[in-house]
């Protein structure tokens, strides 16, 4: 067996066996069997405690809200913003910084949101400096909301990157610029020329993306743990919190519960398909109504108004972090803290030392192992064909709710629950997908003459392997590896079940700040939970930028 | 000057899934002939150079025999035929200085100082001493098909294939890079396969021009 292959099959046996068996391994318990618990009798009792479930329509309902507005919000700014900025001088903006947008953890962006939103953070003392009544902290409900709306936003707004990547890497297989001169040569004005020829062109590659950011925001835990409503809480949160539950009955319920955000999820994905398949239908009435400039105007100051906005919510969202870290004092309606200080982060130094280097361990640990093993899977044969490599993404597709539990059990069976090992396996199932998206297209579209030439030459095919092919995509392989880091820094609930709660994270710890600590605290490690990510997405840029800075053909 | 030995190809056949492109072709080259396969674009003249590397894309299948001299280089990977190809692109390595890419031919073993010394010797011999330390990406069209010429003799091979070589060059540096490989291959004695769709590529002393047909008619 070739090393490719060899390769091929360990990323199958890493990816889809804790997704099967942990899909198994929570079915089975929903319906009351669950041996290792003393529960062999098969029963629906359990989907009928989940029905009756107190609060049980609010959680969909806030579940509902929240996931539809994630998925609208960075769905209709990607297109907008594609649509209206596309080679204009804020798109270059926009190009930059996606990746370090994406490399934001999840779970520190929603705390830097929350240090915004909440009726003592900035945007009420940005206000209270021209309404006088805003002196003492209004009554708003801006985070913890019952519909989980801000949860839903902060969703839309940390996906967008995503999208916008993914839209990027999609726009390579259409001719762009070759569609824009058609479409305006036939009268239309740019934007009408993305919405009718080049989106429902794009839309349909953009599928599995799509279905993984609706997956991720009907299920996420994390940031509804920050934002999201409490009493009851989202369908997801309630579901790790019987999960988590010392009754083992609780975790049977979980389990019933698990399962219905699975076809749940399933449903909201078909739901996604056929509206995808009326909206960019084969001639949809929408389409070829010739309707070619109304209200383009309209649309560019609308982009405009919403561009500022959403860069407004980033860049506030990390200033409100390094503030919350650095102050000492910082009351109410003050704008900016009265007093700094390194106080608080000496105070806790010992466990941010302890935690970055946990954190550092499992994300180099995690991100090596996984561009090892893509790098040779991407070599095999199996992997050339189209959508050979499908299988892959299964997990991004599942929430991790409905999986992460059987899985669990799986871990406990091997005795690997709360180990390294353990940890990196519940890491690779995300880690290995995301590092396969950063660099599949730069594999594919290596010209193999290279290596032709280099193994004719040395009469050495693994050092010309090396030395040609890996030193040339030395860029993109850097900033797959950054990708893999950062993707491991935000695991929450992988790093809880595989950990058995025997390990922490910046992100675990940071969560569970979050939940009525100091803000100078909070901020410290939500600080830290950014710094870890950014610093490697600074390395992978500057690596091949020392290395190769004289040759041009190299830069990036 | 070494004697190299004499390219032979027994009963080889090409096909494209079910097409023909050639079939039961037989051929001797002697060290310093040139055989031109001449076709249009598409007609698989690129695929057969690969295909005598041993690199057979996977919708075609290939038969036949390829001796080299006493050896058989059929079952041989690409890595020990000693084979040498010149491509339409220079193919030059990007992330590596003019001097780089000829070090990578040499072969393995030597010194940095040895290395130093015979990539400038060269460099001294064509008066390109001045490009040594120069990014690829910044040489003429010219220099960069001299340098990759020079860097596909340095790894010593028993046998070039040119696949187009001179397509991408302006007229008058074509005329010369052209001249310059026929004394090269004349010096070195090396038997060589040409493919080219120009029939102004040809040299005055090609021994043979095989017309190879479109994909769907064979060449027997």
């Amino acid at each position: 067996m070739s090393l490719a292959l060899l390769s091929y099959r360990i990323t199958q046996l890493v990816c889809l066996l804790p997704v099967t068996l942990g899909v198994v391994g929570t079915l089975l318990p929903s319906f009351g069997y669950f041996p290792v618990a003393g529960f062999h009798q098969l029963t629906g009792n359990y989907y009928e405690m989940f029905w009756q479930a107190p609060g049980l329509s609010s959680m969909v309902m806030a579940t509902l809200v929240s996931g539809s507005l994630a998925i609208s919000i960075s769905l209709l700014l990607t297109i907008t913003i594609f649509s209206v900025f596309y080679n204009s001088s804020s798109w270059k903006i926009w190009r930059n910084f996606l990746s370090p947008m994406l490399a934001f953890p999840h779970a520190a962006f929603a705390l830097g949101v929350m240090f915004l939103v909440t009726p003592s953070g900035w945007y009420a003392r940005f206000l209270a400096l021209f309404f006088p009544e805003l002196n003492s902290p209004p009554a708003w409900h801006t985070v913890h909301d019952v519909y989980g709306m801000t949860l839903g936003i902060v969703l839309g707004l940390k996906e967008l990157p995503f999208l916008m990547l993914m839209a990027l890497s999609a726009c390579n297989q259409v001719n762009v610029s070759q569609l824009l001169r058609v479409g305006q040569s036939l009268g239309y004005h740019p934007i009408y020329v993305w919405l009718k020829i080049i989106w429902p062109q794009l839309l349909p590659q953009m599928r599995l993306p799509i279905i993984a950011v609706i997956a991720y925001s009907f299920s996420v835990v994390d940031i509804a743990r920050i934002l999201g409503p409490t009493t009851p809480p989202t369908l997801a949160v309630a579901i790790m919190q019987w999960f988590s539950s010392e009754q083992l009955e609780q975790r049977l319920l979980g389990s019933a519960g698990a399962v219905c955000l699975l076809v749940l999820t399933g449903v909201l994905m078909v739901g996604w398909l056929a509206l995808e398949q009326w909206l960019v239908g084969k001639d949809g009435r929408c389409l070829i109504n010739g309707i070619r400039s109304r209200l383009s105007l309209g649309w560019q100051w609308l982009a405009h108004i919403t561009q500022w906005l959403v860069w407004g919510v980033w860049v506030t969202a990390v200033l409100s972090i390094v503030l919350w870290a650095f102050s000492w004092r910082w009351r109410y309606p003050d704008f900016i803290p009265s007093e700094f200080s390194l106080k608080v982060g000496l105070r806790y130094s010992d466990k941010l030392l302890s935690l970055l280097e946990t954190t550092w361990f499992l994300a180099l640990m995690t991100s090596v192992i996984g561009l090892l093993l893509v790098l040779g899977l991407l070599e095999a044969k199996k992997a050339q064909q189209r959508y050979a490599l499908s299988w892959l993404y299964l997990p991004l597709l599942i929430p991790q709710v409905s999986f992460l539990f059987g899985f669990q059990w799986l871990l406990v069976s091997f005795n690997l629950d709360g180990t390294w090992t353990g940890i990196i396996w519940s890491h690779l199932i995300y880690v290995i997908p995301y590092i396969c998206l950063a660099l599949a297209g730069y594999l594919k579209h290596f010209d193999q003459r290279y290596l032709t030439v280099a193994t004719m030459l040395s009469g050495r095919p693994r050092y010309s392997y090396w030395r040609i092919k890996m030193a040339m995509l030395l860029w993109p392989i850097s900033f797959a590896l950054a990708v893999g880091v950062a993707v491991s820094v935000a695991q929450y609930l992988p790093t809880l079940f595989a950990g058995a709660g025997r390990v922490s994270t910046l992100t675990t710890e940071a969560v569970s700040l979050a939940q009525g600590a100091d803000y100078r605290v909070t901020g410290i490690f939500a600080l830290a939970q950014l710094v870890v990510p950014l610093i490697t997405y600074g390395c992978a840029f500057l690596m091949p930028y020392c290395i190769y800075r004289r040759f041009s053909m190299m830069r990036i | 000057m070494k004697m190299q030995g004499i390219l032979q190809l027994r009963s080889i056949s090409l096909s494209f899934g079910s097409e023909p492109i050639i079939q039961g072709l037989n051929l001797t080259v002697q060290p310093g002939e040139i055989v031109a396969l001449m076709g249009p674009s598409g007609c698989g003249k690129s695929t057969f150079l690969s295909a005598l590397c041993g690199l057979i894309p996977e919708q075609f299948q290939f038969s036949g025999e390829v001796l080299l001299g006493q050896q058989n280089l059929t079952q041989l990977p690409l890595a020990k035929r000693q084979v040498g190809m010149l491509f339409q692109e220079d193919l030059l390595f990007p992330h590596m200085s003019v001097k780089g890419n000829l070090a990578f031919a040499l072969p393995q073993g030597l010194s940095r100082h040895e290395r130093h010394h015979q990539v400038m010797a060269l460099l001294d011999e064509v008066r390109m001493t001045a490009l040594a330390d120069r990014d690829p990406a910044t040489l003429s069209g010219g220099q960069k098909a001299r340098i990759s010429l020079l860097r596909t003799l340095l790894a010593k091979p028993q046998l070039l294939l040119l696949d187009e070589p001179f397509s991408k060059l302006d007229q008058v540096t074509r005329s010369q890079f052209r001249q310059l490989v026929w004394s090269y291959i004349t010096r070195y004695q090396l038997p060589t396969l040409l493919v080219t769709h120009d029939s102004a590529d040809i040299p005055g002393h090609c021994s043979q021009v095989i017309q190879l047909p479109y994909l769907g008619s064979t060449l027997c």
